[in-house]
């Protein structure tokens, strides 16, 4: 029900965003792709998917519009907005930098 | 920034397309479960079995709509708009709950903001000058009175000597006649004062310049300086008037100011339409025996009233023991400046902290009834906490519960309470002019938050309790049968308890202080004031400034006015009405004694003692034959008499002037009944000062008072004693017709005032206090419907039902009642030991406020009881 526990905070927004860079998909295909590439090691559970998606909408990093699914259905599919492309590139940078730095700590040797 | 293109519509969308917003999160969802559930059929499930497991994959699909929703911008709006309409619904529901809950927020919040705008003028108001708690009065005492006046003489040795004032005034009223060439006299009402007094005051002109020492000189030339009222009522506000002179008394004298409006402040010194300064001749400042003047002090910074206190008694002291002819035993006396006098102000703040109490009650009744809702519906909290109400969520409905409530008590109490502090100010202030009472915003909302605050609380703390509770357990309750845990069942009694308590300590409080107040007015004046009515003028101006013509004048117009039909009887004298303390006092020697004595002196025609029926106890009154030229007499009170001439005749014994050569020696020829005023003062012995009358056809007098006793009209009286005045002297104005009973009640207003508000919040507590005990057994007793119906079904009679609620009601109103006496007793001792004029406390007072208040309690509990005992035990169980 609750976000996993290891997922850093806001790097499930960071996730949603680089999804949707490579195409727009609808929430389902978006939770399908999320265990898809990131295997067992992130739960994302579909409860916080929503509401995750849609703070992005609302902060405008994405954009959804109503289409016919594959299936006949109708069913909502995000876009990653220009703004969004931005920000994810701002935000992918910044967590480079983060990690590297934290791995760099990470090795040093205990002497 | 671009991504606000997005955003903004989003949010907009958001905010007011709510339904489509709802829609797309049931559609979103929707597919999702859809897609799932192929998904798992996929994989081999069943069908039900699928679509079962992609909605507890997704964790509920309400959750996650409510989590969405989260997100939402404005959710606490959205949020609260819904709250509030539930809370509308749920108050509908319960209408008893709902009636005294928000009667209790109206007269709690609406009684107590009206009271305290009421009081607030006399009491909290700052007079309008600067650091007005610097300004004080200074008195000079004598073993009969704490508030007599001072010599020109005394007052310059105080102002010259003292070290502990800035400033030390000296003032008087004055009456003055002005009149223009070919204009009728007008009477004008002026303070005249020494130069220093707007040094005192510290308030800037509004036009040209106030006076100073300099304009208060011996023979300086003669200014004024206007009031504001007097200003536009006068000369209509015209901007050239600095400058311009005013025939005063028969002489001129130029205007040199104009104050500002705030300046007058009439209900602290009356109607006053110029200042003028003394600028005392010679022999005036030299005056030590005619006390007439009323002294004001500012405190030079740091020191404090009870240093200058000590410093003037000493300097007093040092004063007197110059002047041997006067009584040693006078002293001076420091009391702060107060638009009340002190036992007032002392009885209004009593007054004020019952309101507290008042307050108390309301919110002790909100927080009952509150709780007693609360857990009635436990279960429904429960429930909602069950199905995805957020802990949070829960909480805010029952403060959003609490606020509607506040909020409609609030909007019946504000417009309430604006109504009833304008009939009140209308009743009460209508002749005090410039008394502005007003609606105090500040009162409105802090006994609003009390009541809003104690709503939260007691609404909030029982339902996160509720929230918290394991759902089995309150779910296996039979939600009818469902009584509150001991632990809140106890408090909740506790509470009725405490508010039956309280209501009946302001009971005893209220009564007791009305039954002082009783005390203060019932004391008997020593005259009647009923048919009496009395007119003033004075003989100033050129015309009067021989004692002949004074005496002509009085003779001639005491004449005319005993021609007039329908008078029982009338007197001339140098004062009004005896409703306040007369207005002179003289130091007189006793022939045969050491000491002086210290009297108030009254000049007065010889049926004076017939027109306001002052008993002659021995000897005579004054007769026509006491003229001038005769022996010189005087007729004196009872008090004097006694303390005199203990066990002497007073009748022959002689008192005559202090000061002079000459003692001027006058025969005490009549002893009369005591004139006594009503005394405020801490000391409530010394109401009754010596009194002294001399005939005035041997003495004169410049202010002259017309007192008639009639059964005529007062309106018709009045124009005759107009017509004979401008017959005499048409540059003469009558002023001040007021008749005796009229007097008699302006000056006991305030105390009328403060009596009435202690009654009403004796009765006010009690409504309350029997309102809430009312609420909340009503409620509770509803509550155990389905118990009673049951009972009566297996065969209980109506009156054991009965009984059975009210028996919890005794209990509880004895212990109640019981901790309400003992406290009614304590808060009496403490009352009676501050006040002397209060009574000791009566225990038949609380004894009687304690039975009433058991009367009110039970009938209280009896209705909710009566009605349990009448249901239709059937009703009861097939609603079970």
């Amino acid at each position: 029900m609750s976000k996993p526990p290891d997922l850093v905070q806001g790097t499930l927004d960071l996730l949603l965003l680089k999804i949707l860079a490579l195409e727009p998909l609808h929430g389902w295909a978006i939770s399908q792709r999320l265990k898809q590439v990131s295997g067992d090691e992130l739960q994302v559970s579909d409860g916080s998917l929503y509401p995750a998606l849609h703070k992005l909408e609302l902060a405008g990093w994405i954009t959804a519009e109503w289409k016919t699914s594959e299936l006949g259905r109708r069913a909502k599919f995000y876009f990653l907005t220009r703004a969004g492309r931005r920000y994810l590139d701002q935000e992918t940078a910044h967590w480079h930098r983060l990690t590297t730095a934290i791995s760099r700590v990470l090795a040093l040797k205990e002497i | 920034m671009r991504r606000w293109m997005h955003a903004i519509p989003a949010r907009l969308k958001a905010i007011f397309l709510r339904r489509r917003i709802e829609r797309d999160l049931d559609d979103e969802l929707a597919f999702h479960v859809a897609m799932q559930t192929r998904a798992n059929a996929r994989e081999g499930m069943a069908e039900t079995e699928a679509y079962r497991r992609a909605r507890v994959e997704i964790g509920g699909v309400e959750q996650v709509k409510e989590r969405s929703r989260d997100v939402l911008p404005l959710r606490w709006a959205r949020d609260a708009m819904q709250d509030v309409r539930y809370a509308l619904r749920g108050l509908r529901k319960t209408p008893r709950f709902t009636v005294a809950a928000v009667l209790t927020v109206v007269l709690g919040v609406g009684a107590n903001a009206t009271i305290f705008s009421v009081l607030n003028p006399l009491l909290f108001k700052p007079l309008p000058y600067p650091e007005p708690e610097r300004i004080v009065n200074v008195f000079r005492t004598s073993p009969q009175s704490d508030r007599w006046p001072h010599s020109m003489a005394n007052y310059l040795d105080h102002r010259a000597r003292n070290t502990v004032f800035e400033q030390l005034v000296a003032l008087t009223w004055e009456n003055t006649s002005f009149a223009e060439p070919d204009q009728p006299a007008e009477r004008l009402f002026e303070l005249r004062t020494t130069g220093n007094f707007f040094a005192l005051f510290g308030v800037a002109p509004l036009m040209g310049r106030t006076f100073n020492d300099a304009d208060d000189q011996t023979g300086a030339e003669p200014v004024v300086v206007l009031s504001y009222g007097f200003w536009q009522r006068r000369f209509n506000g015209d901007a050239g008037i600095v400058g311009r002179s005013m025939r005063l008394d028969g002489r001129n004298a130029t205007v040199v100011g104009v104050m500002p409006r705030d300046f007058e402040y009439p209900l602290f010194w009356g109607t006053i339409d110029l200042w003028r300064p003394f600028a005392a001749s010679a022999t005036l400042r030299q005056d030590r025996g005619n006390n007439y003047l009323r002294e004001f002090g500012r405190l030079k910074p740091g020191v404090t009233p009870d240093q200058a206190d000590a410093a003037m008694k000493a300097l007093g002291k040092q004063v007197l023991a110059e002047n041997t002819l006067f009584d040693q035993r006078e002293g001076l006396r420091i009391e702060a400046l107060s638009l009340v006098n002190p036992v007032m102000r002392r009885m209004s703040a009593y007054a004020f902290g019952l309101t507290f109490l008042v307050l108390l009650i309301a919110c002790v009744n909100l927080a009952n009834l509150q709780m007693a809702r609360t857990a009635a519906r436990a279960r429904e909290f429960a429930i909602r906490g069950a199905i995805g109400g957020g802990k949070g969520r829960l909480l805010r409905q029952s403060l959003t519960d609490s606020l509607v409530l506040s909020l409609i008590g609030g909007s019946i109490a504000i417009p309430l309470s604006f109504w009833c502090t304008r009939l009140i100010a209308g009743q009460q202030f209508a002749d005090l002019p410039g008394v502005r009472v007003t609606l105090e915003p500040v009162t409105l909302v802090f006994a609003f938050a009390c009541a809003a605050v104690t709503g939260l609380i007691f609404g909030a703390v029982p339902a996160w309790l509720a929230s918290r509770a394991d759902i089995n357990d309150v779910l296996k309750q039979n939600p009818q049968s469902m009584t509150a845990g001991r632990g809140p069942q106890r408090f909740r009694q506790g509470l009725i308890v405490a508010e039956i308590a309280f209501a009946l300590i302001i009971l005893a409080g209220a009564v007791s202080l009305v039954r002082g107040l009783q005390r203060i007015t019932a004391v008997d004046p020593g005259w009647r004031a009923e048919g009496v009515l009395t007119a003033r003028l004075g003989l100033a101006g050129p015309n009067y400034t021989q004692l002949d013509a004074r005496r002509a004048f009085v003779d001639t117009l005491h004449d005319r006015v005993g021609e007039l039909s329908g008078l029982s009887s009338f007197a001339i004298a140098s004062s009004t009405v005896p409703t306040s303390p007369f207005g002179s006092s003289t130091t007189f020697r006793v022939e045969g004694r050491e000491d002086p004595v210290l009297a108030y002196n009254e000049r007065v025609s010889p049926q004076y003692f017939d027109t306001l029926r002052i008993p002659l106890l021995r000897g005579r009154t004054f007769t026509p034959d006491d003229r001038a030229g005769r022996t010189a007499v005087m007729v004196i009170n009872e008090t004097m008499a006694r303390v005199l001439w203990p066990s002497e005749d007073p009748i022959g014994k002689r008192i005559g002037f202090r000061g002079g050569q000459n003692p001027n020696w006058r025969e005490v020829v009549g002893v009369v009944g005591d004139v006594t005023f009503p005394s405020f003062g801490a000391s409530s012995s010394v109401d009754t000062p010596f009194e002294v009358y001399q005939p005035l056809a041997q003495t004169g007098t410049g202010a002259i008072n017309i007192l008639l006793r009639t059964t005529r009209e007062p309106e018709s009286v009045a124009s005759d004693l107009r017509r004979i005045v401008s017959a005499i002297d048409r540059d003469l104005p009558l002023y001040g017709l007021i008749t005796g009973t009229a007097a008699e009640q302006r000056q006991t207003a305030q105390l009328r005032l403060l009596a009435n508000v202690l009654g009403g919040f004796a009765l006010l507590g009690l409504v309350l206090a029997a309102l809430g005990i009312f609420g909340v057994v009503s409620y509770s007793t509803a509550q155990r419907a389905g118990e009673l119906g049951m009972r009566m079904a297996l065969g209980a009679r109506q009156s054991v039902v009965l009984w059975l609620v009210l028996r919890q009601g005794v209990g509880l109103t004895m212990v109640g009642a019981g901790v309400g006496m003992a406290g009614g007793l304590a808060l009496g001792r403490v009352l009676s030991s501050l006040m002397p004029n209060l009574p000791a406390p009566e225990f038949s007072i609380v004894l009687g406020a304690f039975a009433f208040m058991v009367f009110v309690a039970l009938a209280a509990f009896s209705i909710p009881a009566w009605r349990a005992s009448k249901t239709n035990p059937m009703l009861v169980l097939r609603h079970e």
